[in-house]
């Protein structure tokens, strides 16, 4: 086993990570950008290094700088997370040639992998089915010729996009030129790669997810699939395992179509194949993750597998300490995506400081935050800020905890995403599981109920700078309050009741 | 004796008696009457009040601003900006942060509604766009961000260029009707 670790990440799942080897007993070494400094995985961790100014280019992504901290923190391994450098063939490669293992497959199957027409053909040879589409075109004659066959809409897709990246929808033949020499353009620039090819553009379609975990010796373990369904401008927002559309049979296809992909590919360590499912009950391959998931706490809640932990020991060598056989699905697991952006204007990023946090708790509630009082929401990351993970014996259950756990989060400082979560989990549609990938944008309208909050908004607005200046007598909420009532509040902190004036001119205001 | 103070959310500026009886506090809001008790739960950082109107509870996070208080209700959040009814004054309004506003010498004045680094500017000085055309696409959080025009016009000046970092209320650009 691994005696030290360097974790090339940020956030929650720097901290998800940290945890997993302190529970392994592996000293944990973080990095961090000078906009970190204080960040939660920091603090965890035994050992921190910064490694830059706030761009992630400068930072996060700097193989240089990482390898060299790694080394001068003599780490045996390095965890990459997801996002940064986790899909990065030439940092598992540097990894390698200096003498670290790199907790993740070998870098010529990330390669294959990210290369998204190689990734289509492996596939083909596996007998995995993908999505109808194209090679690498030549020419507009033969895009044309294609985009006739397979038909509109389309998607021109990037060969090394991926994750929703590089790709754009064409509804008329008309329109095919253009929008292949525009993606060509920015497939280029943004990926350094110009290589695009054609994709059927299936619709209503869910999107279903299979997690597996090899180890070096062959035994390929798959842990059953999440739906993903709920995203927005293609980024997942609420995922969930099971899937409402799988049912046994479906789920014993999906699941003998990873092992068989998993096993040609001679992969090692987690990773996930994504499949397309249409109307007509159709799986069709689109894309293999070959990194720890957002959402695989999902998956960990129903199958009581700790991802992390294993995907870390079979980095060092390690056996799988379990079979297929072992793995049984308990329950239903719902992961809500907590992020720093306003659902009121159109999820405009929210950044400013965390000034208070409260996270919800209770029976079947797991919580993965990044979130501390003080801490300072930037521009220059992701915008997630927590993940929050619901169980229920059933669907139903894992809802209504969700709708509980939500409305407990308070985050004071910034606006997050809360609210259309608790809209979403409303909504008699996704209830009944009726999902499919445009769903937000087909059914999410943000719902503005906020007169009364308005009004109570001035009226508290009118009494503190009443207060401040007229030391009135204090109204303590004494006898048949409907907040002791009702029980409505959560957590009462120390000093609960001090008379408000008091409280004030204590503060010097 | 009734204290008056001119409060202003958003767009709409409210009048709010404050009165203290022997039955509590009153409050005359826009005319209308509320009974209300008001209570501060102590807490490090944020003060969190308990706040009853007409028997109907809020739990409500106010933190002292300029002019006033950003007060957080539910996942929503306020800017209030308040003043007492005494300097007959109105409250300057406050600077929306979705931006468009009226240009001093007419015209709109498209400031920044986020922090973030221009990425690119897709029109020059003296171009006519439509309501809906892309003008500026600003990366905040990884995500690329559209400005749209909300109204058409022409483009009489371009403060920024790409790989500028702006930050939220910051100018961008001029457009004359």
């Amino acid at each position: 086993m691994f005696r030290k670790l360097l974790v090339a990440n940020r956030g929650e799942i720097a901290l998800r990570v940290v945890r997993a080897c302190r529970e392994l007993g592996i000293r944990a070494v973080a990095v961090y950008s000078e906009a970190d400094r204080n960040d939660l995985h920091v603090r965890h961790a035994d050992e921190a290094y910064c490694i830059g100014p706030p761009p992630a280019r400068e930072s996060y992504l700097n193989i240089r700088r990482i390898i060299e901290v790694a080394k001068k923190a003599r780490v045996d391994a390095v965890h990459p997370g997801y996002g940064f450098l986790a899909e990065n063939a030439d940092f598992a490669q540097a990894c390698l040639d200096n003498g670290i293992i790199f907790v993740g497959p070998p870098p010529e199957v990330i390669r294959s992998m990210g290369d998204k027409l190689r990734a289509r053909h492996i596939m083909q040879e596996a007998g995995v089915p993908v999505v109808p589409g194209t090679q690498e075109l030549s020419d507009q004659a033969e895009a044309a010729e294609a985009a006739t066959r397979i038909g509109f809409p389309i998607l021109v897709k990037a060969a090394a996009g991926g994750g929703g990246r590089g790709m754009r929808t064409v509804f008329r033949a008309e329109e095919l030129p253009a929008a292949l020499e525009r993606a060509r353009r920015e497939a280029a620039s943004a990926f350094g790669s110009g290589v695009v090819y054609l994709e059927k553009y299936l619709e209503p379609v869910r999107h279903i997810e299979v997690q597996v975990i090899a180890d070096a010796y062959g035994n390929v373990v798959v842990l059953g699939e999440r739906e993903c369904s709920i995203q927005r401008r293609h980024q997942k927002i609420i995922e969930e395992a099971p899937s409402t559309a799988v049912d046994d049979a479906l789920r014993e296809r999906l699941m003998e179509l990873a092992r068989r992909a998993v096993t040609h590919v001679g992969y090692r360590s987690v990773g996930t194949l994504e499949f397309l499912l249409d109307r007509e009950g159709s799986i069709n391959f689109l894309e293999m993750n070959t990194r720890l998931q957002v959402e695989h706490p999902v998956t960990e809640m129903v199958t009581g597998v700790d991802l992390v932990a294993d995907q870390i020991m079979v980095a060092a060598g390690e056996r799988l300490s379990y079979r297929q056989e072992d793995i049984r699905l308990r329950g239903w697991a719902i992961e809500c995506r907590i992020t720093a952006e306003d659902p009121f204007q159109n999820f405009l990023p929210s950044v400013g400081t965390v000034t208070f946090v409260s996270v919800p708790g209770g029976p079947g509630v797991r919580v993965d935050s990044a979130l501390y009082d003080g801490m300072e929401v930037t521009y220059y990351y992701d915008p997630l800020i927590a993940k929050l993970v619901t169980w229920g014996r059933d669907r139903r259950q894992a809802i209504a905890r969700m709708r509980r756990a939500l409305r407990e989060f308070k985050i004071v400082g910034i606006s997050t995403n809360i609210p259309f979560h608790l809209q979403v989990l409303e909504d008699p549609r996704f209830v009944s599981g009726r999902l499919d990938t445009r769903y937000v944008e087909k059914h999410y309208r943000p719902r503005a109920e906020r007169g009364a909050e308005e009004a109570a908004a001035v009226v508290l607005a009118a009494l503190l700078a009443h207060q401040r200046r007229a030391r009135p007598r204090t109204t303590p909420l004494a006898g048949d309050s409907p907040w002791r009532l009702g029980g409505r509040l959560v957590q009462r902190g120390p000093g609960a009741g001090i008379p408000v004036e008091r409280a004030l001119w204590r503060r010097g205001t | 004796m009734a204290e008056r103070y001119l409060v202003r959310l958003g767009g709409d500026l409210h009048e709010v008696e404050v009165e203290e009886g022997p039955g509590g506090l009153r409050v005359v809001l826009d005319g209308r009457s509320h009974r209300v008790r008001l209570e501060q739960v102590g807490h490090g950082g944020v003060p969190l009040y308990l706040l009853e109107v007409d028997g109907h509870p809020f739990e409500a996070f106010a933190e002292p601003r300029a002019g006033g208080y950003e007060i957080t209700i539910g996942f929503r959040r306020y800017a209030v900006h308040v003043q007492s009814g005494r300097a007959g004054r109105a409250p300057a309004p406050v600077v929306e942060a979705a931006g468009w506003q009226p240009a001093a010498g007419g015209g709109w004045l498209v400031v920044s509604p986020m922090s973030g680094v221009v990425q690119e500017v897709q029109v020059a000085p003296g171009q006519t766009v439509g309501e809906g055309d892309v003008l500026l696409v600003i990366e905040s959080m990884k995500m690329n961000n559209e400005l749209r025009a909300q109204h058409g016009g022409t483009v009489r000046e371009v403060y920024v260029a790409p790989g500028q970092r702006v930050e939220p209320g910051e100018s961008l650009l001029l457009l004359a009707d």
